[in-house]
């Protein structure tokens, strides 16, 4: 796929990022509260991840961790060279 | 084969055999360990009473270490 170039290409679904970070236990809850695509998913604040019933601190870490990953990935693809 | 403060921890305690459990599931700081709970050690996978209480014991310690250096 084309845009594979930038951060969220490098996963196709929220479920395969979940999966990806072993926290596919909260796929549903993501989809289920429309975070159904990764363009939605590099919004979500720690508030939010706190509705979605992700309560471990570990957990929440984890995800943050990757969603800012995935923020930087998606900055650095889109700068011009 | 250690290379991270919490596998040091968890090798102080002998309970090495959850470190990578430990770090998949984001517990991979001491920061955030001084979180842990039963929850935290469900989902860790840690069920033996006597490896929890161990655990327990050792997240007071550094909640303990860290309100003294204040």
């Amino acid at each position: 796929v084309e845009h594979n170039c930038l951060g969220t290409g490098a996963y196709r679904s929220v479920s395969e990022w979940l999966e990806a970070i072993k926290m596919g236990r909260y796929t549903e809850a993501f989809v289920e509260n429309g975070y159904s695509s990764m363009d939605t998913v590099t919004q979500v604040t720690l508030e939010d991840l706190r509705r979605l019933g992700v309560t471990l601190a570990g957990h929440q870490k984890k995800i943050m961790n990757s969603i800012q990953e995935i923020r930087v990935q998606l900055v650095n693809g889109m700068v011009p060279l | 084969m250690c290379t991270n403060v919490v596998c040091e921890w968890l090798k102080a305690l002998r309970l090495l055999q959850y470190a990578e459990s430990f770090v998949d599931n984001g517990y991979d700081d001491l920061e955030v360990c001084k979180q842990i709970g039963d929850p935290d050690l469900d989902a860790i996978g840690v069920l033996l009473p006597q490896h929890r209480r161990r655990i327990h014991a050792a997240v007071r310690r550094l909640k303990d270490e860290a309100s003294k250096g204040d």
